[in-house]
Order: C-alpha cells, then structure tokens, then sequence
C-alpha cells in the first residue's frame, strides 16, 4: 500500500522519482530508531545513580568516615570533569555540539555531584561557617562556569535552580527550617523579580552572540517564576492587589506577544492559563464574595461556565490566527 | 457510524505520514509543504499544550454546568439531572465535531469521558449495595467506551474497553476471590489481546487502528496485572474487614512472583522480535517497574544501594546498547536523533483519493513547470 501512494504522489509530481525510490526503500527495511528509548534509560541510570549515591553516604556516614566518602566524591567529581574536558570540542560562546552521547551523561553526572559534595562538607565540617548563602552560592557559580564552559543545558538548569535557592536564603535564612515558603512577602517579591530578571536577560542574550541558544533555558524559568511571583502576590498583598492583577496582565501581553513572534503555541497556553487563574480569583475572591449566600454560588458557577467557554473561545480564535502566521 | 468525515481522516493520515517522513529526511520542506497545500485535512487537532488548556476549560465549564443545573432543581432528582448532563455533554459533543471539526482536541476527549461519568452516576446513584454497584457500573463503562472506540475514534476509551471488563470480573468476586479468578481474568485479557491484535492487522477497521493499538496494549497490561504478585495481595483484601483470606500457599507464590518477573522480559523480547517500538516501550516500563516491586517485598538491598546498583546497570546497558548501534550492526535497529513510531497504515482510500482528486490549487503549487495550480503549464510556461 505504501508503494502505491508514494507512486502516486510522484505521478501527481509531487516527489521525484529518486525521492520515490528512496521512500521506498525505507518502507521495504524500516529501522526502529532507539534514540529517546536508550536517551531516556540514561538520564534515569544517572538519576538513580546519583540519588542511591547520596542516599548511601547519609546513611552510612558512621560506618565509611567523613575522609572517605568526601576524597571518593571529590576524586568521582575530579574524574568526570576531566574526562568531559578532554573530550569536548574546544570552547565557543556560539553552540557547541556534543562529542558523544556518553559526554552529556558524565557532565550531568558531576554536575549532580556539585550540590552533594558542597552540602556534606556544609553539614560535616562546617566548611562555610554560619554564612549558609555562600554554601549555595558557590555551587551555583561552579554550576554555571560548567553549563558555560561545556554548553550544556542540562547544567544550567540546575545552576538557575542554584540561584533561586542562593537568592531565597540569602533573602530569608529562616527558610532553611520553614516550609511555608509563600507566606513571606519577601520571597514572592523575590521570586516575581528573579522571573523577570532571567525573562530579560534571556531576551537580552538572545541578541548577543554570547551562547543565544541558552535563551530557552532561561525563558523557562522566568516564565514560571514570574507567574508564579506575580500570583502569589496577587492573593498575599491585600491592598495592591489591583496592581498584581495589572502586572499578571503585563506578563501575560508580553507572553502573548513573544508567542506570536516565536509561533510558540506553548507559551500562548501558559500565558492564558496563569491569567485565567488570576482573574478567577479577583472575581471569585475579591468580587463576587461580597454577594450574600446563594446568590455568591450562582454568580460563581455562571461566571465559570461562561469564562470556561469565553477563554476556550479565545484560545480558538487566538490558535487559529497563529497557525496562518 | 465513525461521527467524522472520513476525508478529513484520509487527509490528516496522509498529513501524518509526510510528517514522518519530513523528519527522517525522506521529504524536503518544499514537498512537504507543496502536498500538505495540496490535500488540507480541515480537522482540527492542535498540539498537546493547547489540548490540556481546552481540556481544563471543558472540564471548568462543564463542572459549572453540573452546579447550576443542581441547584436550580433544588438538590432534587440527581438522576435525572445525570442523564440530562450526559446528553448535553453528548450533543456539545456531536456540535464540536461537526460544527468545528475538532478532532482529538481535549474538547471532546473531555466531553466524552464526562458523559461516560455522568451515565455511570445517573445509572448508579441510589444503588445500596456496593457490589451491584460495581457491577453495573463497569458493564455500562464497557458499553461506553465500545461506542466511543468505534464512533468518536477515542483512544483513552479503547484502552479502558480491557480495563473495564477486569474490573467486571474482579467485581463478580466481592467477598473474597477464589485463585481460579486470577487465572480466568488473566485468559480474558490475553482473548481480548489476540482480538484487538488480529482487528489491528486487518485492514478493515483503517480508522480505528490507533484505538485498536491502544487496546491491545491496555489488554496486555490488564493479563500481566491478573497475575501480578502486587495486584493478588491487594485484591485479595477486598471484601474483609479485618484479616484477609488466609495467605497463600508456597507454590501459588512463586508462581506468582515467576509471572510478576518473566511477563515483562516476555513483552521486551517481543518488542525487540518484532522491531515495534510500542512494545519495548512496555517491556521497558514492565522491567523498571520490577525494581519497585522487588523492594516493596522483597527487600534484601538496601533502598540506596538497589538505587546505585540498578543505576549503574541501566547505565551500563544503555551505553552499550548504543555503541553496538552507532557501529550500524543491526539490521533493524539504529541510534539517529529524529522521530520514530510503529508503522503508520496507509488506508485504500488515501491512495484512491491522492490517484482520483484534483489536489487543491493554490499560488504555492504549480506542476508542469508553469504558473498554473493543478491542471498542466499555464500562459507563462
């Protein structure tokens, strides 16, 4: 059957005939590509690797001795960082592919193997003292100069984890004991302020020809960083609630906008979503919740069910304008 | 009987197909483009993330509906306003379809399954026992889900066809369930594998093909789970309140931990026999799996060191897997970034429709060298 089509996309001038052939040959002798399969048993294999790694030096600390465990992590980490060195392709601001398929594992391996390493020697030998930023703040500086120096995206989206934990405890040490993380008016600032700073910087890159191909990475994370600040803020801050509700609109806009540029239909989602939350909330939360008993139930559920179709319909109009860009 | 417009169908397959191709290198942008011009599919499938954004949207609006509709028969007639919802559901259903050619969109994904929910609800709301409940519950699910395959081409409900019909049989069995049930399921499942398979590979049911993959998968899963060490000790709780039937016996254990343990290498090797990806997709999970299971109940290593050992093995395996690959020894197997699926089927009637219909023209197709779309060279040629 498939010599039958492709024959007659080619009757229809559609392919040439040597495309034809060639079609046809792959039809006659499929080959089953393995490529996300083994890609994914890696990044598991070097996970679990990595998590038994320092599950087993918690747990057996007494047993192996601090001297031990920290020489062995340190001379693992040595080893991966100088293997990958001496097989990555020389150094470029502009992307670098890979040597190999092994090289992205190793250097994921010891990145993995940063924050270990750091925080055993934070907790056994009180290496930094009482200053708990500097225990997260150099591991995110190491993180970086590898994602940098190997170009590996992988290893900068733990390096910009790093940071977020870096700027929270540096902004509220108390957090290291307290898990009850959006109740702080701090953090949210400082979480709506890192979004945007990484949202602009990775605008900002993007423009230059220092590594522009890591513009994603950041984006990623600004993007949900600032919704996330800007939502939190919206339901914490009682009396500038108005003004969150303007910024979230802000995001969203700018969102939509590089949605459209970028024909990222993944970015349009996320934009609207986090809107939708937000405004679900002011009209359910800061509205409707002056209306009296039954009546504050049949708003709500009318205004669910008409937003509910009224966002779906954007979407569809908005979906469909972006696929004839 | 299929609720879309089987052109539209042929279309997005042949559409699917280019795509496949484009991505192995087979076809240029500018062929893909010039045939995707030529035979438009006017179905409206949008990507994965604008599928869960409507699906959450379907699921607000629909929830809302439920509330009004509640609270203006007073919290009276729950039954009734269950029909009522599923056949709004339905007719919002048969609108999207026709009306807006949406087609695996998360709309009507979404609108299905909230039918299904409401007819079970509305035939199940006032039931005192359980048992019969259960029961009736699953055989309406199973009617469903048979309608959904086969008219609304919905895969989720293909694959829930098997996972209805086990709970059926489990549900037979409220107060304790004897071994032989076990083994009764586990032949059920493996029947309705062996039919889902042989539907698949006949060329009959062109449209239905990735409900019947779905299914048989799911059928798969749902035999290896009949005899699943895990599935037996949780099962066979159901209907005690206090200590279960007695334990079982030395024999029927190992024969359970022999099936939790073979079953999945079985799937891996067919997968790997067959050169279908599916299918060591499966075995992989299956095995992975195995590891939890293992631990849960048999625990000899300690979490940390299974988690480094296994970690260093799939490591190993993997790497060497791809080394074997990239030296391009095997036949049917290779290691290149690109997309890859299980044979994509070409329907009759696609290759009827590229053979007998004119492709639509527009200013970017021009054939015999000339300006004109479609019909041979034009003036300028």
């Amino acid at each position: 059957m498939s010599k039958d089509l492709f024959d007659a996309l080619r009757d229809r001038g559609f392919i040439t005939d040597e495309k034809c052939d060639a079609i046809h040959r792959w039809y006659d002798h499929p080959k089953v590509n393995l490529y996300l399969e083994l890609r994914s048993l890696l990044y598991l294999g070097v996970i679990l690797f990595a998590g038994g790694l320092s599950l087993f030096i918690y747990t057996h600390i007494e047993q192996l001795g601090h001297l031990t465990i920290i020489s062995a992590l340190i001379a693992l980490y040595l080893g991966c960082l100088v293997w990958s060195a001496k097989v990555a392709k020389p150094f470029s601001w502009q992307k670098v592919e890979s040597p190999n398929t092994a090289y992205d594992y190793v250097l994921l391996l010891a990145a993995l193997l940063v924050p270990i390493i750091i925080a055993y020697l934070q907790s056994q030998f009180n290496f930094f003292g009482n200053r708990w930023s500097l225990a997260s703040f150099i591991p995110m500086l190491i993180l970086f100069g590898m994602a940098y120096f190997f170009d590996h995206q992988g290893v900068l989206s733990l390096a910009i984890s790093s940071l977020a934990a870096w700027l929270g405890i540096t902004i509220k040490p108390s957090l290291l004991l307290d898990f009850d993380l959006f109740n702080h008016h701090e953090l949210i600032i400082t979480c709506f302020a890192l979004g945007v700073a990484l949202l602009a910087f990775a605008t900002f890159i993007k423009t230059t020809r220092f590594k522009p191909h890591f513009n994603d990475t950041y984006q990623q994370f600004g993007t949900h960083l600032a919704f996330l600040g800007a939502l939190a803020a919206l339901i914490e801050f009682d009396r500038s609630w108005a003004l969150w509700w303007l910024v979230l609109f802000a995001l969203g806009a700018w969102h939509l906008y590089q949605a459209f540029h970028r024909k990222n239909s993944y970015l349009m989602m996320v934009a609207i979503l986090y809107m939708y939350i937000g405004t679900c909330y002011v009209v359910s939360g800061k509205i409707l919740a002056h209306l009296d008993g039954e009546n504050e139930i049949y708003a709500n559920l009318f205004y669910y069910l008409f937003s509910g179709i009224g966002v779906g319909m954007l979407i569809n109009r908005l979906h469909k304008k972006f696929k004839t860009l | 009987m299929i609720a879309y417009n089987k052109t539209s169908l042929d279309r997005r397959q042949l559409q699917t197909i280019i795509d496949q191709l484009s991505a192995n290198k087979l076809l240029s942008p500018e062929e893909v483009k010039n045939i995707k011009a030529a035979y438009p599919s006017d179905l409206y499938s949008p990507s994965i993330f604008v599928r869960i954004g409507y699906g959450i949207l379907t699921l607000i609006a629909n929830g809302a509906a439920f509330g009004i509709v509640l609270l203006m028969s007073g919290g009276s007639g729950i039954r009734s306003i269950c029909f009522f919802m599923a056949l709004l559901s339905i007719g919002a259903l048969e609108f999207f379809i026709r009306e807006k050619k949406h087609y695996r969109s998360g709309v009507d994904d979404v609108l299905f399954h909230l039918a299904v929910i409401y007819l079970i609800a509305g035939f199940t709301f006032d039931f005192s026992n359980d048992s019969n409940m259960l029961i009736t519950g699953c055989l309406i699910a199973i009617g469903c889900y048979i309608v959904g395959t086969i008219r609304y081409l919905n895969r989720l409900a293909a694959a829930l066809i098997p996972v209805a019909a086990w709970c059926f049989i489990f549900s037979l069995f409220r107060s304790g369930i004897p071994i032989p049930v076990y083994f009764i399921a586990a032949a059920a499942m493996a029947a309705l594998l062996l039919f889902f398979n042989m539907l698949e590979k006949q060329n009959r049911w062109p449209y239905h093909r990735d409900c019947l993959h779905w299914a048989t998968f799911a059928s798969a899963i749902a035999c290896y789970a009949s005899l699943h060490y895990h599935c037996y000790q949780t099962l066979r709780y159901i209907g005690y309140y206090g200590s279960p039937e007695p334990g079982a016996t030395n024999l029927w254990t190992i024969f359970l931990w022999c099936w939790t343990i073979v079953v999945p290498f079985v799937f891996l090797g067919y997968g790997i026999r067959k050169a279908s990806i599916s299918w060591i997709w499966l075995g992989m999970v299956a095995v992975l799996s195995l590891g939890y299971f293992y631990h849960h109940y048999l625990s000899i290593l300690s979490p940390e060191v299974g988690a480094i050992l296994v970690g260093l093995i799939i490591t190993c395996l993997a790497g060497y897997i791809i080394l074997y690959l990239q030296q391009k020894k095997s036949k049917r197997f290779e290691y290149e970034p690109g997309i890859n699926s299980d044979d994509l089927l070409i329907p009759a009637s696609l290759v009827g429709m590229i053979r007998i219909h004119t492709p639509a023209a527009d200013g970017s197709t021009s054939f015999g060298g000339g300006s004109f779309g479609g019909g041979g060279a034009g003036g300028d040629f």
